[in-house]
């Protein structure tokens, strides 16, 4: 296992530096030249001595590939550049958003994954019950309904009319500010991982093992919980790793309605600035953060399925 | 869009005012709709102001590092100026300095600073510090927004190729400063009061994260600053107007209109500025509308046409687009009167708005008229620059073009990129809206041909007796007569119309039963005075 994820990681490297060389390519194509991004609404009152002396202090008089390779040896030591905005440091300002991100994004999928689960297995073993019918009426309603929608529909009814939670912002960290915005990012999440257990569930449960497990006399919770949800999880696991990079562009969506301050909005922004190296150093940061989920849900497999092996 | 033309105007980014410290011959109409300001009730000392800031997080609140909407209303509360500038009289005041003087040939500013002003790190604020901050403004080696702001100062091009001081600048002890034109410049004053000429102090500002932690001498120091999130600021109890009555204000960074709008509808927010759609709903409200604020801004929205391309390129066609569309039906239904007529360059709010200057009425059979006699009878079609917000505005013009032959083939795509392509003169028409100058002659500015592209005139207009109007105007510091000036000017700009002239924009903001003491500032009403507003008890 050790061998096999140590080897995932080396794979990494070479995703890494075509993700970089494309991200740089890509953004400076988009953005025309970026001593211009730069100084903006300055320029039209500089000489050229002066745009080739800015254009020097930050690097941009060297040749594409010398500029690529320098931000990836520093990208490497962690530093993203810096922002041609607030002029500070890039992987600063990602990193004062990452908590925000990961507090939204974590709370909406480990909701998705306890209620998807629970739905869905209990959906499957109440099959066309009542239960059953609303569940999934429930969770097609969730992966189908728009995650701007909700949220407005939710502002609407919690902070304006009812008055019991706040319509938006990250307060001090309050529970009651995270509410609202896990609840609309992870409705989508949390009704495909319902579908999803639900039907794997079905086709598990037919399986000759259930049946002796039931004729030994265990109960019928044990049968379902410990026999039957443990080899149904494959498929759950791999669509929560899929719906990994849904939380990822729902956050972006969902922080904009929200007001929430995670990276997702902090992308919109700079891209609607035009603030290069801002864009390039959170598209590489997810970039990463969607290989290492990979990872880990290819890790996960073998967890919760004793046949996988990785030698 | 704002922003947008904040950047358009580069030239003249702080060149104000002047022209309204004097008094205007005509009496422009205002429209202004000053809202809880009049309440009879005596202000309150305390309490917590929290308003939106609509356009994003400003990411630096260094004055010199930016210039647009976001940030200046933040720093122009962190950082003091020498003198200000008092939008609704119209008029310079003192801020920092106690006193000045202009000498007859307009080229010495003689100053005199207040004793016992201070910085928010407690040192005290002296000559030195204005000096070093116009030089600091002034250095290439910054990248600074105001870089052109002082190039009027003598010893301003020396310091350009290396010299180590403007030597126009000179401090006498601690309080006296005086500072020497090379030519006499009627915005001075004007520069002095705008926002990145706040006073920083040295210690502070070579701090390599001042723009994250700006100190300054003003109303409000900041005290936090959640990027994405929002940015609190307390009164500063030793400020030398006065302490605030407020004390703290947040500013949340709500760059969605309908998240602002939930949270002003639940009473967490106290104020903000609204879009169309919101003004036609809160403006039919009979309870909500007592909280409006109203004013026509110093923005006016145009179709640019690149006058160095066809079709353009001949003023008939220009003419005959301005004949053929009907402003008024789109003001009405399209902005849900949230903009004004508009009847020349210079909106109603500018000190030379001229009401004689009736602009083009809605006529399709001149229009077509006009079409015929370029040669074009059957209309064409043209390509038009749009961002997301200006795309309606086109659709709706269409109707009215389609009927003589014209349509404008809706090109849509960030304002960034719409900028850039604006300023190399790479569109054949595009829309946006400009302004924010007090200073007539700094508005028209965008007509001047050595302005051309980056400079602000985009439409790369060109005509000989406008330059020399404008030329003459830039060393003449009566405001009556610059404001004379500007209407010469104006004149023919209407007349060969490089732009098609559409409407100015009201501003509204709305506010809590609770606020008091907003004003209809038409610099830019979130350029609000906040050592005057105060908050009574809120629920």
């Amino acid at each position: 296992m050790l061998g096999y994820i140590s080897r995932r990681f080396l794979q990494l490297i070479p995703i890494m530096l075509g993700i970089t060389l494309v991200t740089f390519l890509l953004m400076r194509a988009a953005g025309g030249d970026p001593v211009m991004q730069l100084i903006d609404d300055r320029s039209a009152g500089m000489d050229q001595a002066a745009v080739d002396a800015i254009r020097q202090q930050w690097g941009l008089d060297q040749p594409l590939p010398v500029q690529y390779l320098r931000f990836v040896a520093n990208a490497v030591k962690g530093d993203l550049g810096r922002s041609y905005v607030s002029r500070s440091s890039v992987a600063q300002a990602i990193n004062e958003r990452v908590p925000a991100t990961a507090r939204l994004g974590l709370t909406a999928l480990i909701f998705a994954v306890i209620v998807g689960i629970a739905a869905g297995t209990i959906a499957a073993a109440r099959r066309n019950s009542w239960f059953d019918t609303a569940t999934m009426v429930v969770a097609l309603a969730g992966v189908s309904i728009p995650v701007f929608w909700l949220a407005l529909l939710m502002m609407y009814l919690f902070a304006v009319k009812w008055h019991v939670l706040p319509a938006s912002g990250y307060g001090d960290g309050q529970l009651k500010y995270l509410i609202m915005p896990a609840f609309a990012l992870g409705a989508g999440i949390t009704g495909v991982v319902a579908r999803v257990t639900r039907s794997a569930m079905l086709g598990v449960i037919k399986a000759e093992y259930i049946t002796t497990a039931r004729s030994k006399g265990l109960s019928e919770s044990k049968v379902i919980f410990k026999h039957a949800l443990r080899n149904a999880l494959i498929p759950v696991v791999t669509i929560i790793g899929v719906q990994l990079g849904g939380v990822l562009s729902g956050a972006v969506i969902t922080e904009s309605i929200f007001n929430w301050p995670g990276i997702g909005r902090l992308l919109v922004d700079s891209i609607g600035k035009r603030d290069q190296p801002m864009v390039q150093g959170v598209v590489i940061f997810f970039a990463l953060l969607f290989a290492l989920v990979n990872l880990l849900v290819d890790v996960a497999y073998a967890a919760v399925d004793p046949r996988i092996r990785y030698s | 869009m704002k922003q947008l033309s904040r950047i358009l105007a580069p030239a003249m980014i702080a060149a104000l005012v002047v022209a309204g410290c004097g008094s205007s011959a005509t009496k422009p109409p205002t429209g202004d709709k000053p809202a809880p300001a009049v309440d009879p009730a005596k202000p309150v000392q305390g309490g917590v102001f929290t308003k939106s800031l609509n356009y994003g997080d400003p990411g630096n609140l260094d004055p010199i590092m930016k210039s647009d909407v976001a940030a200046q209303m933040v720093t122009m509360n962190i950082f003091d100026t020498l003198v200000k500038y008092d939008p609704i009289k119209k008029t310079i005041v003192k801020s920092v300095a106690a006193d000045y003087k202009i000498s007859d040939d307009g080229l010495t500013y003689t100053f005199t600073l207040k004793n016992g002003v201070l910085f928010h790190n407690g040192r005290e604020l002296k000559a030195a510090d204005v000096k070093y901050t116009i030089e600091r403004a002034s250095n290439p080696k910054l990248a600074p927004v105001t870089l052109k702001l002082f190039d009027k100062v003598a010893g301003y091009d020396e310091f350009q190729k290396g010299a180590t001081e403007i030597s126009g600048i000179k401090v006498a002890g601690d309080y006296d400063l005086t500072i020497t034109l090379k030519q006499p410049k009627a915005t001075l004053l004007m520069d002095l009061a705008s926002a990145p000429a706040g006073i920083v102090p040295k210690e502070e500002a070579e701090k390599p994260d001042f723009g994250q932690k700006p100190v300054g001498s003003g109303p409000f120091k900041l005290v936090d600053w959640k990027k994405d999130d929002k940015i609190t600021l307390a009164a500063n109890d030793k400020y030398q107007g006065g302490r605030p009555y407020l004390d703290q204000v947040v500013f949340r960074i709500m760059k969605e209109e309908q998240t602002r709008d939930a949270e002003f509808q639940s009473g967490t927010l106290d104020s903000m500025t609204l879009g169309e759609t919101q003004y036609k709903r809160y403006a039919a409200d009979p309870e909500k509308q007592k909280g409006l604020v109203e004013v026509p801004e110093l923005f006016t929205r145009a179709i640019h046409f690149n006058t160095t391309k066809a079709p353009f390129d001949n003023v008939k066609v220009r003419q005959a687009i301005n004949y053929a569309i009907d402003k008024k039906a789109i003001v009405e239904k399209v902005l849900y009167n949230k903009a004004f007529v508009a009847t020349g360059v210079l909106p109603s709010s500018s000190p030379a708005y001229d009401p004689n200057l009736k602009g083009y009425a809605y006529d399709p059979n001149k229009a077509k008229q006009l079409l015929q006699e370029a040669g074009v009878p059957n209309g064409f079609t043209f390509d038009v620059l749009v961002t997301a917000a200006t795309a309606k505005w086109m659709e709706a013009m269409n109707i009215d073009l389609n009927k003589i032959g014209i349509n404008g083939k809706i090109n849509q795509m960030e304002s960034s990129t719409l900028l850039e392509k604006a300023r190399n003169g790479d569109y054949q028409a595009v829309i946006f809206s400009t302004g924010g100058d007090v200073d007539p002659i700094s508005f028209l500015g965008r007509f001047e041909s050595r302005n051309f592209g980056k400079g602000g005139n985009v439409t790369l207009y060109k005509n000989d007796q406008v330059d020399k109007l404008l030329a003459e105007a830039s060393t003449v510091t009566d405001p009556a007569k610059r404001n004379d000036i500007a209407r010469q000017a104006e004149k023919i700009i209407v007349a060969e119309t490089p732009w098609f002239i559409f409407n100015y924009n009201k501003a509204v903001a709305i506010a809590q039963p609770w606020v008091h003491g907003l004003q209809p500032v038409p610099t830019d009403i979130d350029f609000q005075d906040l050592t005057q507003v105060w908050v009574s008890n809120k629920k």
